[in-house]
């Protein structure tokens, strides 16, 4: 198994070249300020505020229709990993694995839009087992 | 009601006891609610309908409904899913929002038949209340009330444009043969039935079956409420009221879920703060973004301040007690037996999203606070879910409205205030049933203005809030919003604007002018963007000019009766002409033909112009056609 230190993150522009180019994606310059503020170094941390972020923007340019409005359990999961992101515990971020199983379902978004929470699901899963 | 001063009956406030009773707030929240309050400090909350079942186990409302609660007969403060029996403008029913609509129409939202139990009913019939008894029919046991003349829902539709305007009228029965379980408790002493009239006297419809002693068996027994619409006073069926409902907060271990019915939560208008509040546990955050999308970032530097803040005080609580007055959250006669328990423990274990057993303010919803706001919504939560006599948990669900960036909600609603007594510390409850009865005794008294500090939101009326600012001004500036601040000035500088147009004598010459509206056009799109009213005067100026830009930017020529409207109106109020309005003026020479005296030049033009009383904005008079215009207004010679 690779060490997570070694683990690339994840970059912005590869998940909009995989997902197709949201209307008004956040600039990479944008989340690394963020992630910086947040003094989120680690590199699944890094992939996971990535991946949380441009499904929001998705969502924002309606790439992600939800439903037509954005759902519930959605701000629901961004809170989670705030909150995980706030203590650095990897026990907030099982809720949210299964928070995103419902999502997944509510959004009813095409197999390539939907790969943004896939990618999403993954990095949750990559933060959980690095903890 | 008391009353502050005996001239002026708006200004009437209610206390005490009677303050909570007329607010409908139980007095164990209110305890809790005031808890952290420090003498002389306070917090507004608005008034939102009273239930009409409260003292069963409810979920409140949270910011993911974003429907308005009913507020009217046996719904009141619940979310009925058949839009006829939503919140009522003008008799009308508002419906439901779109958002929830959708959930409604996709079958996502879950909902509950609403039990009801005699008592809440009757409670409804008193002289305040909405509902009447219709009948009792004592074969199926069905006893229906229907609403007083002028009360309820009252649509009057078409169906085709060509059809006839339909009534319909709503029913609600119960059935006292089917009685149910439903577990009471009342958190609110002044509806236990001892204390209610209506549960000690047998309603006339029902005395010919009922003795006292079976009446009051009945009066505390569930029962499904039903509800009838008739159409054009045709009866039609009943059927169970069926309500938003949620599932309760589990506690920790428990396999079961509860479906409970959703009901109001409790808004706060504002939070008073103490002026020695670090800067940092002032600063206002977001958890939510301007197109309501998460703000990741928002919410974990609400989460840092909020617990270095927490840390802060707890570090202080912890020393002992010597000190701990000067604190905000330490000064309560009571908080040591509720706060001590906190502050033993973490900011985490306060505020857990994962941990459902504990009382939690949900993060997601909190949208626009303060970290000192945060905790103390955080705290009161926390501390009211361990009274014994509470059905409803986290009565908060969000931020303070004076914090909100969409519109208001209507600020001429009741509100009730929990405040500390300046000198004694003891709670004080105050009932102002207008805006300007909580203007004149609360938030303009200069004794808790010196001691509490509160921000008043940029989008509430300037009008009303302008002499709290100038208050503020006077003993607590810091306490005044940046934003706030912004507003406030360019308001009083179109106010300034307004007092000089209104002193000045119209047909002043253009050299003579002081202030023109031109320069305060950029204070009135500061006051349009935070949906400000605008005086009178500039009002009308305001009109006339946008008339005139609606008019180029259409691409037309300047209709002639909107250009000597703007004209008239300009002048009326002693201004230059805008330069889009001079321009006009010479267009408008060269295009119209006749009559000969509207080809001379501009002032003559604007004197003709004020003649034509057909037009509007003519003052009879002040211009009458026969008499020549006092010297200072008449056209100069050389124009």
């Amino acid at each position: 198994m690779r060490k997570a230190s070694h683990r690339p993150a994840i970059a912005l522009e590869k998940m909009i070249k995989m997902i197709g180019d949201p209307m008004s994606p956040k600039s990479k310059e944008h989340i690394e300020k963020e992630l910086q503020e947040l003094n989120i170094t680690k590199p699944a941390d890094k992939g996971l505020y990535y991946a949380l972020q441009t499904v929001n923007e998705l969502i924002r340019a309606n790439k992600i229709p939800a439903n037509q409005e954005v759902v519930p359990e959605w701000h629901e999961i961004d809170s989670q990993i705030a909150y995980y992101f706030f203590t650095q515990k990897a026990i907030h971020l099982e809720k949210v694995e299964q928070e995103l199983s419902v999502v997944k379902q509510q959004f009813q978004s095409s197999p390539e839009e939907s790969l943004a929470l896939v990618q999403l699901e993954k990095n949750i899963q990559e933060c959980r087992k690095l903890k | 009601m008391k009353n502050l001063a005996s001239s002026d009956s708006t200004a009437e406030y209610l206390a005490g006891e009677q303050a909570l009773q007329a607010a409908g707030i139980p007095p164990s929240f209110a305890e809790a609610a005031s808890l952290t309050l420090n003498p002389g400090e306070f917090v507004v909350l608005r008034c939102s309908a009273k239930p009409a079942a409260y003292n069963q186990k409810a979920n409140p409302k949270t910011g993911l409904y974003l429907s308005k609660s009913s507020g009217h007969g046996a719904v009141a403060a619940f979310f009925p899913l058949d839009p006829d029996l939503t919140r009522l403008q003008n008799n009308v029913p508002i419906g439901h929002h779109k958002k929830d609509r959708l959930k409604i129409e996709q079958g996502q939202q879950k909902s509950i038949e609403l039990k009801v139990t005699l008592l809440d009913l009757l409670r409804r019939t008193e002289a305040n209340g909405d509902l009447e008894i219709h009948a009792y029919d004592a074969a199926s046991g069905l006893l229906s009330f229907r609403y007083k003349n002028g009360c309820g829902p009252k649509k009057n539709c078409r169906l085709q444009s060509n059809d006839p305007e339909l009534n319909i009228s709503v029913e609600y029965a119960i059935n006292l043969k089917e009685a149910k379980d439903l577990a009471i408790h009342y958190s609110r002493p002044w509806d236990k039935p001892e204390n209610l009239l209506v549960a000690k006297t047998v309603p006339n419809e029902l005395k010919n079956h009922f003795n006292l002693a079976q009446f009051q068996e009945l009066l505390e027994k569930g029962y499904i409420l039903n509800y009838a619409k008739h159409i054009e006073e045709k009866p039609s069926p009943f059927k169970p009221v069926l309500v938003f409902a949620d599932y309760a907060i589990q506690k920790k271990g428990s396999s079961s879920v509860e479906l409970l019915p959703v009901t109001g939560d409790v808004d706060e208008l504002l939070v008073g703060y103490p002026a020695k509040l670090p800067r940092y546990a002032g600063q206002v955050f977001q958890t939510f973004d301007a197109d309501g999308l998460p703000d990741t970032l928002g919410k974990v530097r609400l989460l840092r301040a909020t617990k270095q803040y927490f840390e802060e005080i707890k570090e202080t609580y912890l020393k002992g007690n010597s000190g701990l007055l000067d604190h905000p959250y330490l000064n309560s006669i009571d908080a040591s037996i509720y706060l001590k328990k906190i502050f033993q423990g973490t900011f985490e274990e306060l505020f857990s999203p994962h941990d459902n057993q504990s009382a939690n303010f949900a993060l997601e919803r909190a949208g626009r606070i303060t970290p000192h706001e945060f905790l103390y919504n955080i705290i009161t939560n926390q501390v009211y879910s361990q009274y014994p006599d509470v059905n409803i948990h986290n009565l908060y669900q969000h931020g303070a409205d004076n914090r909100s960036p969409y519109n208001p909600s209507p600020l001429d609603a009741p509100s009730l205030t929990l405040r500390r007594n300046l000198l004694k510390g003891e709670l004080e409850t105050i009932y102002c049933p207008s805006l300007h009865s909580l203007l004149k005794n609360v938030l303009l008294d200069p004794t808790y203005l010196k001691n509490c500090c509160f921000h008043i939101n940029p989008r509430w009326p300037m009008d009303k809030f302008m002499p709290v600012i100038e208050k503020q001004l006077k003993f607590q500036a810091q306490s005044i919003f940046p934003e706030t601040y912004h507003v406030y000035l360019n308001y009083r500088k179109v106010l300034d604007f307004e007092k000089w147009t209104s002193q000045q004598p119209t047909y002043q010459e253009p050299s003579k002018f002081n202030s023109s509206f031109k320069d305060i056009l950029p204070c009135l799109e500061v006051l349009k963007n935070y949906n400000q009213n605008i005086p009178f005067r500039t009002k009308e100026l305001l009109q006339a000019y946008e008339l005139l830009l609606n008019s180029k930017q259409e691409g037309h020529l300047y209709p002639n009766k909107a250009i000597q409207g703007a004209i008239r109106v300009f002048k009326k109020h002693s201004q230059p002409l805008p330069d889009e309005l001079a321009r006009s003026n010479t267009s408008l020479a060269l295009k119209l033909p006749e009559p000969p005296i509207l080809q001379r030049s501009s002032p003559s033009l604007l004197w003709h112009s004020f003649k034509d009383p057909s037009l509007p904005f003519f003052e009879k008079e002040s211009y009458n056609e026969k008499s020549e215009p006092p010297p200072s207004h008449r056209p100069r010679k050389d124009d």
